[in-house]
């Protein structure tokens, strides 16, 4: 067992766990954020992915060993932060969620994206979301969601 | 001849109650629904009408798209209770053995573990499945298929449970595998199940089939065969059981029919049924994939056994393995065209794979033959087809059910023979499309407004359709296209039933109740899966009486609090339990008004409902639903059953149906002819489900359901050889992504359902059934290479053109 600590949206965690425990089960079962999804546990999906020091992440594939220091921001973080916010109005308001189960990772690889790219082109879009799957949108409506955040936040 | 008999016996008995002290309950049938709304329905549903509804037809945002997208909605997979322990399966080793003995010792041994449990732990039957119970929850002397379940730990942590997997000593007998479907056919085959290889055999004709290719001007014949696929869908199945001091068994979980799993539950354990609460929260997509049982008898055995709250979660590769697919089924399809564009004949060969157990392969292989014309008429019929046991990994719902492949083959010979006549293929496709009054199919009527005509139609009249020629030129080298790139469009059309079909329960129910600050909770049984049902119900509830949606509070399938109301499958919902919501809420508006009259001293026909308040013709007197509501000492509360119609004949086979949806796509596709991909570029879908409750779903189920149907023409299969299945991860198995994604269109016709609320159909399924399809159509239009075996990969499009290439 190791001890770490680090900040999850804005607040100082400390967690006791196995050195290999991953960030995703340490949110889910040990800070009961179920909010960060997973849909693989290999990387492969996207459904997990949270924001470690400005970068997106798919959280099932990091570890608690890496974590000491990190500021993770997580889907239960996205209404107190300016872009978050926009985003989730956006895809609410853009008809993006059906089941909804992968909506919270393609909120932060949204997130990640617009911090970089304040007015990305449809292909950025795509770029930006390519490392997340959804099986019941078609993915039409989660671009307009993002396509409208940035509108949004650029006025 | 057929097996249709087993499809009715085993289905679960109506689970309606008597409406509860207080309440009332209208219940319509179809009959009386002729007599009583037919033409209210129809004259409303005019277009002029339209626009005086509040909440129908309107944009109105998704009642569960704020938890969605804030993280808070609790999905079955995020269910986590103090003290619960972690169950897992061990699944089989081989996809075909007999098991000699199970050593559990070490297992039970290793710190952590709680228990660890064998067929020998189970009192009931053991079985489960929807039409017949022939799978076994934990095996007993033989596995069937690498996702047979042979034992179960309980353990503190998913860690010590997944350690103890690995304690547990089989003993198994390898036993030669069946892995053809065309040997399971044979006499002489190994038997999977005592009473043999097939599941349902169905055989059906019409007119002289000899006759009428005699009279064909064109005959064309081709075998089609089709993979099998992953529902794939993002929360893999999960859930949580546990069982309190009076025995009260309660299973949260994925699922799409509460109450049907409480009996499967019951029977497989031998546990009361009353004893046995089912509650079936927001799921993370399902798409038929969890109509079948999969993580809900494992959870209630072993609560039942342990005494202790416990979670069960598969893997993604579990998943893979062990739950349903859509079947893979090879057609043979013989159908003849008089040259001024007649179907005269059709011949129909199908073979279906179900794998090792039974579950819905019955009535998918019912729904392939009864769509197997698609929505054409045919008079010259003749149709045999067989769904067999196999030891290839499990098959069964999937979004489109048997249609999805019918159409396939069917519409793929529609092109083939619109270009030996000479014919344009959406003209050829609406000269012949079944219309209200026809007989068709498997010998149903259309007794309903069928919308096909129109929508093809509209398809037609299409600017892409329109301007195809101008639009393939210019995306094909020689054109402004890139090097080696050929455009191809292509069209394809569907039909397809709203509901279980003749000889099946097929009803809906929906529960209204006043709380005391004027709100309404809304209970209805049915499962919100993705598809955004639970929000047009509550606009059609919204409607009629007169509240914002806000003001309504939903409360979905929990077997003690709603009441029955059908599976979540079938292109059912917003049909079925929308009608029984909007004949609760007519019920509700009448037993409001009768206690405002009390109070405003007015009668109660003089009364009307308005923004929660009830009021008299003149305005004057006002008496708000929360005055109401305190005015009562019991609350009030109404409830609507509503029977999908059937026809009042019988039928020599299948599930007939009688309302029916449909939809044409039209494809517009480039092929790099150098590398072999395909680039979908543009998909217009002219649905018709009848009034649209909501445009955003609706768009959304259409783009959803095209994405899918590429993944299905392109890219997705389940790779299985020998038994074992060989790509069990999303990175093997390939999903369409965001690059993927062409322009979509939807432009819906709404030819009004007289039997569906406001005239509403349903969706869920046609939206993805012409799009595969409608791009080997295109294929062809772009390279002149007619496909025939999905999915098309790049490597195949080398291959033929290199073929294609030698030849000339």
């Amino acid at each position: 067992m190791i001890k770490v600590k680090f900040v999850v949206n804005g607040k100082n965690v400390a967690v006791e766990s196995s050195p290999t425990k991953t960030l995703l089960d340490i949110l889910r079962e040990d800070l009961g954020l179920t909010g960060t999804k997973e849909g693989c546990g290999k990387g492969e999906c996207g459904a997990c992915t949270v924001i470690m020091d400005g970068k997106a992440v798919t959280s099932c594939i990091v570890i608690a060993a890496q974590l000491e220091g990190k500021n993770i921001l997580t889907v239960e973080g996205l209404s107190a932060d300016r872009i978050g916010k926009a985003l989730q109005d956006a895809f609410v308001d853009s008809g993006a969620v059906q089941c909804g189960y992968c909506i919270p990772g393609f909120l932060m690889s949204a997130r990640a994206l617009l911090e970089e790219n304040p007015d990305p082109t449809l292909d950025e879009i795509k770029e930006g979301l390519s490392g997340n799957i959804c099986r019941c949108t078609g993915y039409v409506k989660i671009f307009d969601g993002v396509r409208l955040a940035a509108a949004r936040l650029g006025k | 001849m057929t097996t249709i008999f087993s499809l009715i016996v085993t289905m679960v008995p109506p689970h309606l109650n008597p409406p509860p002290q207080g309440g009332r309950r209208i219940e319509r049938t179809y009959e009386e629904w002729k007599r009583t709304e037919v033409e209210s329905v129809r004259s409303k549903a005019k277009a002029a009408d339209m626009a005086a509804y509040k909440y129908i037809g309107k944009r109105i945002t998704r009642i569960d798209a704020r938890p969605k997208v804030d993280g808070s909605l609790k999905y079955p997979s995020d269910l986590y209770v103090k003290g619960m322990i972690w169950g897992r399966v061990l699944r089989a080793k081989y996809p075909h053995a007999l098991i000699r003995a199970i050593d559990t010792s070490a297992a039970e041994k290793l710190p952590g573990v709680v228990m660890v449990l064998t067929h020998k732990d189970i009192k009931g039957i053991n079985r489960f499945g929807i039409e017949r119970q022939d799978q076994p929850v934990l095996c007993e002397d033989r596995v069937r298929y690498v996702g047979d379940a042979v034992a179960l730990v309980g353990a503190e942590t998913k860690e010590v449970a997944e350690k103890a997997l690995e304690l547990i000593k089989v003993d198994y007998e390898p036993l030669p595998l069946l892995i053809d479907p065309r040997e399971a056919l044979k006499e002489d085959s190994i038997k999977l199940h005592e009473k043999g290889n097939i599941v349902h055999e169905l055989h059906f004709t019409r007119g002289d089939i000899g006759s009428g290719f005699a009279g064909a001007d064109v005959i064309v014949e081709n075998t089609y065969t089709m993979q099998m696929m992953d529902h794939a869908f993002l929360e893999t199945e999960a859930g949580l059981a546990s069982v309190d001091k009076d025995g009260l068994l309660t299973v949260q979980s994925c699922g799409q029919y509460a109450f049907r799993d409480v009996t499967q539950i019951a029977r497989a354990l031998n546990y009361p049924e009353e004893q046995i609460r089912m509650i079936e929260p927001y799921t993370g997509g399902a798409f038929g994939g969890k109509d079948e049982i999969t993580v809900q008898i494992l959870l209630a055995l072993l609560a039942l056994k342990t005494q202790r709250p416990c979670k069960i979660w598969f893997s993604r590769e579990e998943h893979f393995i062990s739950c349903t697919h859509r079947h893979p089924v090879e057609i043979r399809m013989k159908t003849g065209v008089t040259k001024e564009g007649k179907l005269v004949a059709h011949e129909v060969w199908v073979l279906q794979d179900g794998g090792a157990y039974a579950t819905l392969s019955g009535p998918v292989l019912c729904l392939v033959i009864e769509h197997c014309c698609g929505p054409y008429l045919i008079p010259n019929l003749k149709v045999d087809g067989w769904a067999v046991y196999t030891n290839n990994g499990m098959s069964g719902a999937f979004r489109g059910f048997g249609a999805t492949q019918a159409h396939l083959a069917m519409e793929s010979q529609m092109n083939i023979l619109a270009e030996r006549i000479g014919m344009d293929p959406l003209s050829l496709r609406a000269k012949n499309v079944i219309r209200r009054g026809d007989t068709f199919g498997i010998g149903e009527e259309m007794i309903m407004d069928f919308g096909v005509d129109q929508s093809l139609e509209k398809a037609m009249k299409h600017p892409v359709w329109t301007d195809r020629e101008r639009i393939k030129r210019e995306g094909s080298s020689g054109g402004r296209g890139d090097r080696g790139k050929k455009r191809g469009i292509g069209v394809a059309c569907c039909f397809q039933g709203s509901g279980l079909g003749k000889g099946l329960p097929d009803y809906a129910a929906t529960t209204l109740e006043l709380n005391k600050d004027g709100t309404v909770t809304l209970f209805q049984g049915t499962i919100e899966i993705g598809q955004g049902s639970y929000t047009g119900i509550t606009q059609i509830a919204a409607e009629i009486l007169d509240l914002p949606p806000e003001k309504i509070r939903f409360v979905g399938a929990d077997t003690k609090r709603t009441l029955d109301s059908g599976t979540t499958t079938a292109s059912r919902v917003i049909y079925a339990a929308g009608q029984a919501t909007l004949l609760a809420a007519k019920n509700f508006v009448e037993m409001l008004k009768g206690e405002a009259s009390k109070i405003v001293k007015s009668p109660p026909e003089t009364l009307l409902v308005e923004e929660g308040n009830v009021l008299n013709r003149s305005g004057r007197k006002t008496v708000s639903y929360r005055e109401i509501a305190s005015s009562l000492k019991e609350p009030l509360r109404a409830e609507g059953v509503f029977h999908i119609p059937v026809a009042d004949r019988e039928f020599s086979m299948g599930l007939p149906h009688t309302v029916f949806c449909s939809n044409t796509q039209i494809v517009v596709l480039d092929v790099d002819t150098l590398t072999g991909e395909v680039e979908v570029k543009k998909v217009i879908a002219v649905p018709d489900c009848g009034t649209v409750i909501n445009p955003i779903n609706v768009e959304g189920q259409s783009e959803g359901g095209i994405v899918m149907g590429m993944g299905y023409a392109l890219y997705e299969r389940n790779v299985i050889e020998n038994g074992y299945f060989k790509n069990t991860g999303l990175s093997t198995y390939i999903l369409p992504t965001s690059w993927e994604v062409p322009e979509i269109e939807t432009c819906a016709v709404e030819v009004p359902e007289e039997t569906g609320p406001f005239g509403a159909r349903s969706v869920a399924e046609v939206v993805t059934t012409p799009t595969a399809p409608a791009i080997l159509n295109a294929l062809y239009d772009a390279i002149g290479i007619r496909f025939t075996d999905l999915p098309v990969t790049p490597e195949k499009i080398i291959d033929a053109l290199e073929r294609k290439k030698k030849k000339q």
